[in-house]
């Protein structure tokens, strides 16, 4: 032993460059003929390489964070999926919202009528309107053709108007409609002192509290809170925010939440330090989760799971396996809830990435049941293969909570099986912004009940079986978690359950069991609506769910909304602004495969009122 | 901070400020990932991998930027993606115009880094103590006085044989694999 020690403090020595030109000369002598001393060598040098990664990686993911709460500490919002949300954004209007008009003089009459003209055009009315005056006037029906004359441009014009009210009467009953804006919310403005800590109160609930020297600033003057609070569907939807993540699946929302702050211009929290958000909820939901907000391509605000914190102490794990022989086949676990850790079984700890853990954790959990899991004495009347479906709860504690039977083949050996999954040891609980929180678990245990054992199952199975979770652990290890599941013993459908699993649970907080879930339940397709190469901002809201949907993308002049659940009730929401004047396209619709398009009509007051109305009415 | 002076902090050793530079470049590469079948998160641990790799290449003494910095992360990333996708048998084909010398460079330290992932599981693995001591050690180089202080023990001797200990858990761990592997 001593020896041994005193070998690797000359290896260190040496290449910490401790040892003096003799001893190093010694020593590289001794390498070229003792091959363990070598060998020693080579394996201290990967160890130091290996350390050196492990550091970096950690100052790589600190400054990952730090990034990340820089830039996007401003916009916190409760979404109700897995947390509270927190949403960010630098700006978030879209640019063309104009200011204020309020004299509707005979220019912009004129304005207004000259793209009435136009989008009569469109819908081929102009032509009706120009053919009246065709013989006298001899004005060309060309389409958009500009009209040049101005004694009969005046003529026209009146005609049209009477043609445009007799032929066309929705939301085009007045000659000059009202534009108005698309709404702003209004800021709400706190001033505080930097130097203490503080807690405001938005007029809708919201309560924010600041710690003292939160701010990214030298001064102590006071700091101008600028708070905007978005709990109505109306206001998200022409705010531009959406309810989806970065990656387009959808989110359910409790609100949320645009703060800034300023002393003279605008500042920022300070490194390490944050905020704390109370969010006011109509029904608390659990799991609440913080997201981050960004803008999309379009303008339009997406989400994505903030990073977790560090340093949460958990709780350590007995893990006391005894050792029984496996009487149970298993196959891989479903889970069907998304956080940001999962539970963690002991000895899965050390492990590299959340994949390479959750694998981990999977597999050991299937071969302890396996090797614990007690069976019933050979009864001749259960046979060959039979499956229980056990659905379990880990809780905030480690601890196997509620276990209870959701399908099985065979009821005899139901508690069997919930025995088995009571008996797991203690996990390191799964952790939600490094609070433990509760994971459920759903698991297929199979029973292989042949005849040929007493107690139901082959020696020489059993061994195999053993062999197998061995080697695909280890296989785990080396390859990526698609590779694990493509060699799997896992079969098609529960390989989908898994992939849709996260999509819904993202969806809607709650729901145990994908096949219960109604949500898209008649299939899914893409909404597309025809924009004419307009510049339109454009959302869509999913009245079951109350989300507010953006486009993926554009193609060939559509706008495509991907993967929406068939048959759902969707209102669509567009804005378009001409000539500094507000269009909107507004109408609910069931979605059905088949495409749209969008029908404008001017901005006015009513109409808004009337889509405020509607929107905020909306309720899952 | 201009490419220069992120090379000059990494060198320096203080990479925090230059790192939050360097994350600046993910949502490129992400970008690049995704859409040549990746998922997010693979996209983050290539990007880190990127990072590491650049690091490793800054810090030398003979480095030198023919490129912005974020070209050559982008590069690196791109050529493990590229990498993954060979090993599943998934073919990679974007528009890029092949840099073979920088490919010939990266095949080498790729290599050379998958070794070292192996080892980086290991410590992993042989407990959160363990691995702070030998981290403080080796990658942060404190005296084994601070590390008695940091760590919670004794005295200078205790951490000195603490970390033997760890060394030897590590060091028997991976010629475990090593043999495994053979």
């Amino acid at each position: 032993m001593r020896k041994e020690l005193q070998e690797i403090e000359n290896i260190e020595n040496y290449l910490m460059g401790k040892m003096n030109a003799n001893e190093k000369a010694e020593f590289e002598k001794r390498l070229e003929t003792d091959a363990k001393l070598a060998e020693n060598l080579e394996l201290q040098k990967s160890l130091i390489a290996g350390l050196e990664r492990v550091g970096l990686k950690n100052d790589l993911v600190k400054a990952k964070r730090s990034l990340f709460l820089r830039k996007v500490w401003t916009w916190f919002g409760a979404m109700l999926l897995l947390a509270v949300m927190g949403w960010f954004s630098i700006q978030y209007f879209s640019a063309d919202v104009s200011q204020t008009e309020t004299e509707i003089v005979e220019s912009a009459t004129d304005q207004g009528l000259k793209i009435k003209e136009e989008s009569l055009v469109n819908e081929g009315l102009l032509d009706e309107g120009l053919k009246i005056k065709d013989e006298s006037s001899k004005i060309k029906e060309a389409r958009g053709e500009r009209l040049e004359v101005r004694g009969e441009k005046l003529e026209v014009r009146d005609e049209i108007r009477e043609e445009r009210v007799k032929v066309k009467e929705e939301g085009w009953k007045d000659a000059t409609p009202d534009f108005v804006e698309i709404p702003v919310k209004q800021a709400q403005t706190f001033t505080i002192d930097p130097t203490k800590a503080n807690t405001i109160t938005g007029a809708e609930g919201t309560v924010i509290d600041f710690p003292a020297n939160a701010f990214d600033t030298q001064s102590n003057e006071m700091v101008t809170i600028q708070l905007k609070e978005f709990y109505k569907l109306s206001d998200m939807v022409f705010a531009n925010l959406t309810t989806q993540t970065k990656d387009g699946e959808l989110i359910e929302t409790g609100g949320m939440v645009h703060v800034e702050a300023f002393q003279g211009s605008k500042i920022d929290l300070a490194e390490g330090k944050a905020i704390t958000l109370n969010f006011p909820f109509e029904k608390k939901k659990e799991g609440m989760k913080t997201f981050a907000g960004e803008e999309d391509e379009f303008g339009k605000v997406v989400w994505e799971e903030e990073m977790p914190n560090e340093g949460m102490e958990l709780p350590q794990e007995q893990a006391n396996r005894s050792l029984i022989r496996p009487s149970v086949n298993f196959e891989r676990i479903e889970t069907f809830t998304m956080i940001e850790e999962m539970p963690i079984f002991p000895g899965c700890e050390g492990l590299v990435s959340r994949k390479l853990k959750e694998n981990c954790t999977s597999e050991k959990i299937t071969e302890y049941l396996s090797e614990n899991a007690k069976y019933p004495s050979y009864n001749s009347e259960i046979t060959g293969k039979n499956k229980v479906f056990v659905t379990f709860t880990i809780n905030e504690w480690g601890l196997v909570q509620s276990a209870k039977v959701t399908r099985s083949s065979t009821p005899e050996l139901n508690k069997y099986a919930i025995a088995a999954v009571k008996s797991l040891p203690r996990l390191n609980p799964g952790k939600q912004r490094g609070v433990p929180v509760k994971v459920q678990y759903t698991i297929p245990v199979t029973y292989n009940m042949s005849e040929n054992s007493a107690n139901g199952l082959n020696e020489i199975e059993s061994q195999r079986y053993m062999e197998d979770v061995n080697k695909r652990f280890k296989e785990a290890n080396n390859k990526e978690l698609e590779d694990v599941l493509s060699d799997s013993t896992m079969n098609e459908e529960n390989r989908l359950n898994m992939a849709q699993g996260y999509v819904l649970s993202s969806a809607n907080l709650g729901w145990i069991n994908c096949d219960s879930y109604p949500f898209a339940k008649n299939g899914k397709s893409s909404f597309n609506i025809f924009a004419q190469n307009e510049k339109i901002n454009c959302s869509l809201v999913l009245h079951s769910v109350r989300g507010i949907v953006s486009p993926r993308y554009i193609k060939q002049g559509k706008y495509i909304f991907p993967q929406l659940p068939n048959k759902e009730e969707v209102s669509v929401l567009a804005f378009k602004t001409e000539q500094e004047k507000n269009y909107v396209s507004y109408y609910k619709t069931t979605h059905d495969k088949s495409d749209h398009t969008f029908e404008f009509e001017p901005l006015t007051k009513e109409r808004l009122q009337q889509i405020t109305q509607e929107l905020d009415a909306i309720r899952n | 901070m201009s490419d220069q002076k992120i090379i000059q902090e990494l060198k320096a050793g203080k990479r925090h400020k230059a790192f939050i530079q360097l994350y600046k470049g993910f949502p490129v590469v992400n970008k690049l990932i995704q859409s040549k079948g990746g998922t997010a998160e693979q996209a983050e641990d290539v990007f880190q991998e990127a990072l590491l790799i650049f690091y490793k290449k800054a810090t030398q003494p003979e480095f030198e930027l023919t490129s912005s910095i974020s070209t050559y992360v982008y590069s690196v990333a791109r050529f493990l993606w590229k990498d993954e996708q060979k090993k599943k048998g998934l073919k990679f084909t974007d528009y890029e115009v092949e840099n073979l010398k920088l490919e010939n460079e990266l095949e080498e330290i790729a290599q050379n880094e998958k070794k070292f992932q192996v080892v980086e599981e290991v410590l992993n693995s042989i407990g959160e103590k363990c691995l702070k001591i030998l981290q403080l050690f080796y990658y942060k180089g404190l005296s084994m006085k601070e590390i008695a202080r940091q760590v919670d023990l004794k005295s200078e001797k205790v951490a000195k044989n603490q970390k033997y200990k760890c060394l030897e858990r590590a060091r028997k761990r991976v010629q475990e694999i090593q043999i495994v592997n053979a």
